[in-house]
């Protein structure tokens, strides 16, 4: 079998149009990957062998016939397993819900299979999206996420699957969502670029709803350019800004640039993190001037877990009234969110009002700035046995974490480095709402600049 | 500081959420839950500090629904 592993989407359409490859060969060469090293990883809930294949065999005859979706046609992918799939089950990495099969495929899915891609499996994750408070790794039916650069090490969540098993060459590019950190998690800890959208830019049918006001979906791929050429896929074309252009092939960031940094983001990190990050500023001053902005001060962490937590406790109402929770799988799981029903509704009404302050004053913190900067996660992938009290219980860092979820903004998590234990680091760059196209452009000129 | 600190508001909420839970609870898990529901008072104590004029609305979240209209 020809070997691709860890080829960006753009290289491998240049190989299927020259006749280097073709999609049925690369399709196969996804399901093997996943079927062994994607086990081994438990990245995979499913293997959609005989629908990749199916997909594959179209891509590769339209394509013959002169009939191209565009840059995605023919490549294979895999889709974090909260996305409905029409006759694959859907697990939401939960148990009691492992042979479910919600029949209807989720907007974005649709979305894929008409710009061409091949859907090859789906992919593990932190049960119900990590919203039940796990501790440990082991918070899934699949067996807790191994890291794909050391196996010894957590994959990160929720979208654990869709990180490793992208960045151990299974497949070149998956969807993951991201309700607080679940894109970009994952996303550092396994030197992936991810992208988180502006909120509402990409439609939410179909996948699992964890926080109706903070859940977004996106790509999570090799290069800041894959995330473009998936964001033009599955991206809405419609937006509530008239501002919004989606470009047709996404280019490095050419014009003026003046990028904000986070005061304190780099010092609060790891040391090896904070001097990526120092360099990584250094890479962004050769064609961005820069300057220091304060974290506005809000109650962030505090509020992302009120609203998620009630959010979540009515999105799981009747599982939690039923008593489903009690078959999860990490025993701190079967209490979880449970604490969503002891909010009162002007206390929940509180936090979105406090909230939209928040929204505001990120908004101004930006005025004159085309993105910020910080480091996208202050530690790298923690101990495959790591409890996660002592290691979330300082999130009052200055990140861009909460705020960056709670006011819905796009960011991209782009590797920068390594830090302890030879992990992978990242840098984050955030823009302004429906600001997309042109946060995914700066980092690749990101990427162009430091190779 | 939390009324929850007196213990005994923290056990009436947490009879509250039970009774709309159909799941035996062990020690443990009560134990767990007690802390979730202190945390979540501390937090909502902590948000109630926050200044706030009568003007100032929630977030913007919930769309317009028409039948087929995207995002619907």
């Amino acid at each position: 079998m020809t070997s691709h592993p860890k080829h960006s989407i753009a290289s491998l359409g240049r190989k299927i149009r020259s006749g280097e490859i073709t999609p049925i060969e690369l399709a196969e060469e996804a399901v093997s990957r996943l079927e062994t090293t994607g086990r081994e990883l438990n990245a995979v809930v499913t293997v959609t062998a005989d629908l990749a294949l199916e997909e594959a065999r179209k891509a590769e005859e339209e394509l013959t016939h002169g009939v191209d979706r565009g840059p995605l046609h023919g490549i294979p992918y895999g889709a974090k397993d909260l996305l409905a799939t029409r006759g694959i089950p859907t697990s939401w990495g939960m148990a009691p819900f492992r042979d479910r099969i919600i029949d209807e495929d989720a907007a974005v899915i649709t979305s894929l299979r008409e710009s061409g891609a091949v859907l090859a499996g789906k992919l593990a994750m932190l049960e119900g999206a990590g919203g039940f408070g796990y501790n440990q790794t082991n918070a899934t039916f699949t067996g807790p996420g191994l890291n794909a650069v050391d196996p010894n090490a957590w994959a990160g969540g929720s979208s654990n699957g869709s990180g490793s098993a992208v960045a151990a060459g299974c497949l070149p590019f998956a969807i993951g969502t991201e309700t607080w950190g679940s894109i970009h998690i994952p996303s550092s800890f396994n030197g992936l670029t991810g992208f988180r959208p502006t909120y509402g830019l990409v439609s939410k049918r179909g996948a699992m709803a964890l926080s109706w006001s903070m859940d977004k979906i996106g790509p999570m791929c090799l290069t800041a350019e894959d995330c473009g050429l998936v964001m033009a896929a599955i991206a809405s074309p419609e937006d509530p800004f008239a501002g919004l252009r989606w470009f047709e092939a996404p280019a490095p960031w050419s014009g003026p640039l003046r990028i904000a940094v986070l005061k304190g983001s780099g010092e609060a990190a790891q040391p090896e993190i904070g001097a990526n990050f120092e360099a990584s500023l250094k890479a962004l001053g050769q064609f961005a001037s820069l300057e220091e902005v304060v974290l506005p001060d809000i109650p962030w962490v505090d509020l992302a877990r009120i609203i998620v937590h009630v959010e979540g406790a009515a999105a799981f109402e009747v599982f939690l009234r039923e008593g489903k929770a009690a078959e999860l799988t990490a025993p701190e799981d079967r209490t979880g969110l449970m604490e969503g029903f002891s909010v009162p509704a002007v206390d929940y009404l509180r936090s979105m009002r406090i909230r939209y302050q928040g929204m505001k004053a990120m908004d101004e913190m930006l005025d004159g700035f085309d993105a910020v900067a910080a480091p996208a996660v202050p530690f790298v992938a923690p101990p495959i046995d790591t409890t996660f009290d002592r290691l979330f219980s300082n999130l009052d860092v200055p990140t861009l974490g909460a705020a960056g979820n709670l006011c819905g903004l796009p960011s991209i998590s782009l590797p920068n480095g390594t830090g302890e234990r030879g992990l992978p680091t990242s840098l984050e760059i955030l823009g302004r709402a429906w600001d997309d196209p042109k946060v995914i452009s700066i980092g690749m000129r990101y990427q162009q600049e430091t190779g | 500081m939390s009324e929850f600190d007196e213990g005994r508001d923290l056990e009436v909420t947490l009879g509250r959420v039970r009774s709309l839970i159909d799941q035996d609870f062990s020690v443990e898990q009560l134990d767990a839950l007690r802390k979730q529901l202190r945390e979540t008072e501390e937090r909502m104590a902590r948000l109630r500090q926050f200044p706030l004029e009568n003007g100032d609305q929630p977030a913007p979240g919930f769309r317009p629904f028409r039948k087929g209209a995207k995002g619907s």
